[in-house]
C-alpha cells in the first residue's frame, strides 16, 4: 500500500509552548486512521498543520511527505504558499466539527460547491453545474436543485455537514481530514453521515483521518487508531488490537471510564483522576504520570517513554507497558 | 409505586418564533405538546430526545424557570403551577437544576465559596462562620480541596468549575435535581468523576433527578427509568434497561441503533430518512411517521395515544407488531 500522508518528527509549537512533540505517522490509501484524544492533546493542530492552515504564530518541524494525485511527493512544510494552494482542497480536504462556520452565509450553496471545482477543475459553467448536482446527490442530499439555489440558514444541520462533505470531494482528494464531523449533530443524523462517509471511501478509495474523542465512533469506523494525549502518540495500531488490549494505561482508562451499552450487571465506571495537563506546564517525564495508577517513582517521573512495538503494527508509550496489565 | 416528587400533567409549551410589528405572535412552536410524567423520590428519569424534541424545555417548566402554555406541576403533593417569586421560594430550595456549560453558569467575578454561598444566603438558611462552614462541607462534598474557597472559576477547569456548580445546586439541600446535559462539555476522561458524583449524591442524599442527555449510553446506566421524546411529545417511556435492550417505539430503536456500540454489540443499523421536522409545523398524525421505517397510511391520519406495552412501559404507537 502506498502512503498518502506520512509524518516524520512533526513538532509544532506556539511560541515558547510546544504543543505536537515529535510525532510520526502515516496513512495508506483507502485507510481510515482515526486519532483520539480529550481537548488540548493536540489533535485539532495534528489536521490544521497537515493542511497548512496554522498560521505564522506556530512553528512547525520535522516533515509532511504528501504523494500528490498527479505522482509526485512533496514535503508540505517546505512548500510556498502558492504551490500549497494548489494542493489545499485538491489532493487533500479537510470539513469541520461547526459546518455553520464552515459555509460563507451569503453565497448560496450553489456558488460555494463550485468555486473549488472552479479553481481546481476548470470546465465550462454548464458542466461546473452538472457535476455539483452529481456531488449533492452523491451525499444523498434530497433535493440537489433546490439546494443548489438555498442559502445555508435555510439548511439543517445534517444538510450543510452533508455539503461541506459534497465540497470536501468535490476534487476528489487523496487524504479527507475530518476534524469532530459529527459532534454537532443529532444521533440520527450522525449516524447518517457516518454510514455516507463510509459508503464514500468505499467508492474512491480516498484515505481518511477521522479526528475524534468518541472511542465509540472510533471502533464503528476506523481500520487504525493513534492515541494522542499531552501532544504526543502514546499508542497506535489496529482498532480492535488497541482497543481490544490496550497497552498504555491512558487508552485503558478511556475506556473504562465510560459506561457500557447493554452492561450486563450495572457496572461503576471508574474515572481517571485528575485533570488534562496544560501544554506550557507538562509533568515531567511521561506526562501521564500524575494521573496512571501504575506510575513508578523515580522511573515514569524522569525518563520520556517513547514508542515500542508490542505487537505487529501495535506501538505504545510506556515505560512499565511489558510489567503491568493496562 | 410510591407517591410522585414531582408530577406534571399535560404539560405544554409554545414559544412565539414570528411576532408582527405591534408585538402580535403570528406564528408559534410547540416546544412541549402534552407531556405527562412523574419521578418518585430518590428516583432518576431519564428524558432522551435529539435537539428540538423539548427536553430542556421540560426541564426548565419542572423547575418553574419557564411558565407552562398549559398543563400543571405538582410538587409533594402541592400544585405549583400558580406560584409565582415569593410563594415559590420554598419550591426553590427543593428544586436546583445543573447546566450543561460550568462556565456560563458561574458568575466569573464571584469567588467559588461567594458562589456556593449565594444559595444558602439568599434562602436565609446560614450566615456568618456556620455559613462558611457549611460552604467548607460542600466543597469536600464534591471533592475539591479547602483552599478553592477563595479562588475565581477562571482558575478552575471544566470538571472542577462543574464540581462547584453541583456543589451550589447541593447547597440548599433540595430533594430534586435537573441536572441538563451536565457532562457533555467535558473530557471523556472527566466526565467519568462527575457521574460518578451524581450517583454519590443520589444514594447519599436520596436525591430523584431528571437527566436531560442525549448520551443512551450514560441514560442506561444512571437512570432508573428513561422517557423519550420527539417533536415536543413522549414516544416512550419505561424502566431503562428494558427501553434499551428491547425499545418498543420504532424511534427508541432507531436511537439506540444509533450508537456506534450498538452495531457492535450486533444490533441492526436503522439510518432514518430525513431530517427531523421543524417543531413550528410539525407532521399530522403521528409526528414520527414522516421518518417511521413502519409508517402505515393510518400513521398520518391518526394521533397515537401512549398505552402500555408491559408493566409501567408505555409507548405511542398504532402498530403492535413492531420494532
Amino acid at each position: 500500500m502506498v502512503d498518502v500522508i506520512a509524518t516524520q518528527h512533526l513538532t509544532i509549537g506556539f511560541g515558547a509552548t510546544r504543543v505536537v512533540h515529535r510525532l510520526s505517522f502515516s496513512i495508506a490509501a483507502g485507510e481510515v486512521v482515526a486519532l483520539v484524544g480529550e481537548s488540548g492533546s493536540g489533535k485539532s493542530t495534528v489536521a490544521l498543520s497537515l493542511m497548512g492552515l496554522l498560521g505564522r504564530s506556530a512553528s512547525v518541524e520535522g516533515s509532511i511527505h504528501l504523494s500528490r494525485k498527479n505522482g509526485e511527493t512533496c514535503d508540505l512544510l517546505t512548500l510556498p504558499e502558492r504551490r500549497l494552494r494548489a494542493i489545499r482542497g485538491n489532493d487533500l480536504a479537510m470539513i469541520f466539527q461547526e459546518p455553520m462556520a464552515s459555509l460563507d452565509p451569503i453565497y448560496r450553496i450553489g456558488a460555494q460547491i463550485t468555486e473549488a471545482l472552479a479553481v481546481h477543475r476548470p470546465m465550462p459553467q454548464a458542466a461546473l453545474r452538472t457535476e455539483a448536482l452529481r456531488l449533492l446527490r452523491s451525499v444523498a442530499i434530497a433535493n440537489p436543485e433546490a439546494c443548489l439555489s438555498a442559502y445555508p440558514h435555510q439548511l439543517s444541520g445534517g444538510q450543510r455537514q452533508r455539503v461541506m462533505i459534497a465540497i470536501a470531494l468535490s476534487c476528489q482528494p487523496r487524504l479527507l481530514i475530518a476534524d469532530e464531523p459529527t459532534t454537532a449533530l443529532d444521533a440520527t443524523i450522525q449516524a447518517q453521515i457516518i454510514d455516507q462517509l463510509r459508503q464514500l471511501r468505499a467508492e474512491t478509495g480516498m484515505a481518511v483521518l477521522f479526528i475524534t474523542h468518541d472511542l465509540g465512533l472510533v471502533r464503528e469506523i476506523a481500520d487504525r487508531v493513534l492515541v494522542m494525549y499531552a501532544g504526543r502518540i502514546v499508542e497506535s495500531g489496529p482498532t480492535e488490537a488497541v482497543f481490544g488490549a490496550p497497552r498504555m494505561p491512558y487508552t485503558a482508562g478511556l475506556m473504562r471510564s465510560r459506561p457500557r451499552l447493554f452492561a450486563e450487571t450495572p457496572v461503576r465506571i471508574e474515572p481517571i483522576p485528575g485533570n488534562v495537563p496544560n501544554p506550557a506546564h507538562l509533568p515531567p517525564g511521561c506526562a501521564f504520570h500524575p494521573r496512571c495508577a501504575h506510575s513508578q517513582p523515580g522511573r515514569c517521573d524522569s525518563g520520556t517513554p517513547e514508542p515500542e512495538a508490542c505487537a505487529p503494527g501495535h506501538q505504545v508509550c510506556c515505560l512499565r507497558w511489558r510489567e503491568i496489565v493496562a | 409505586m410510591t407517591a410522585p416528587l414531582i408530577a406534571a400533567e399535560g404539560l405544554v409549551k409554545h414559544f412565539p418564533v414570528r411576532q408582527d410589528v405591534f408585538g402580535r405572535v403570528s406564528a408559534q412552536v410547540q416546544a412541549v405538546a402534552g407531556v405527562s410524567l412523574a419521578i418518585a423520590p430518590n428516583e432518576v428519569l431519564g428524558l432522551a430526545g435529539e435537539s428540538g424534541s423539548g427536553k430542556s424545555t421540560i426541564g426548565r417548566l419542572l423547575l418553574r424557570l419557564l411558565d407552562p402554555t398549559d398543563g400543571r406541576i405538582s410538587f409533594a403533593g402541592q400544585d405549583v403551577t400558580a406560584l409565582h417569586d415569593r410563594g415559590l421560594r420554598p419550591f426553590r430550595r427543593q428544586a436546583q437544576i445543573v447546566f450543561q456549560d460550568p462556565i456560563g453558569s458561574l458568575d466569573p467575578t464571584m469567588t467559588i465559596g461567594a458562589a456556593i454561598a449565594e444559595p444558602l444566603r439568599l434562602q436565609g438558611m446560614a450566615n456568618g462562620p456556620e455559613l462558611r462552614e457549611r460552604v467548607g462541607a460542600l466543597l469536600q462534598a464534591v471533592a475539591l480541596p479547602a483552599g478553592y474557597y477563595n479562588r475565581h472559576p477562571n482558575e478552575l477547569s471544566g470538571g472542577q468549575r462543574q464540581r462547584v456548580v453541583i456543589a451550589r445546586a447541593l447547597s440548599v439541600d433540595p430533594s430534586f435535581i435537573v441536572a441538563d446535559e451536565p457532562v457533555s462539555a467535558l473530557d471523556v476522561s472527566i466526565q467519568a468523576q462527575i457521574i460518578n458524583l451524581l450517583e454519590e449524591m443520589r444514594t447519599r442524599r436520596g436525591l430523584a433527578m431528571l437527566l436531560i442527555s442525549h448520551d443512551i449510553a450514560l441514560m442506561e446506566h444512571l437512570c432508573d427509568r428513561i422517557a423519550v421524546l420527539y417533536l415536543g411529545r413522549v414516544m416512550e417511556i419505561g424502566p431503562a434497561r428494558d427501553l434499551v435492550r428491547a425499545p418498543r417505539h420504532p424511534y427508541t430503536e432507531a436511537l439506540v441503533s444509533a450508537v456506534p456500540e450498538a452495531a457492535r454489540a450486533g444490533r441492526r443499523r436503522i439510518i432514518l430518512r430525513g431530517d427531523i421536522p421543524n417543531p413550528a409545523n410539525p407532521p399530522a398524525g403521528c409526528v414520527f411517521h414522516t421518518r417511521c421505517p413502519y409508517a402505515q397510511p393510518d400513521c398520518s391520519r391518526i394521533v397515537p395515544e401512549m398505552r402500555p406495552v408491559a408493566s409501567g412501559h408505555l409507548k405511542a404507537c398504532l402498530r403492535d407488531d413492531v420494532p
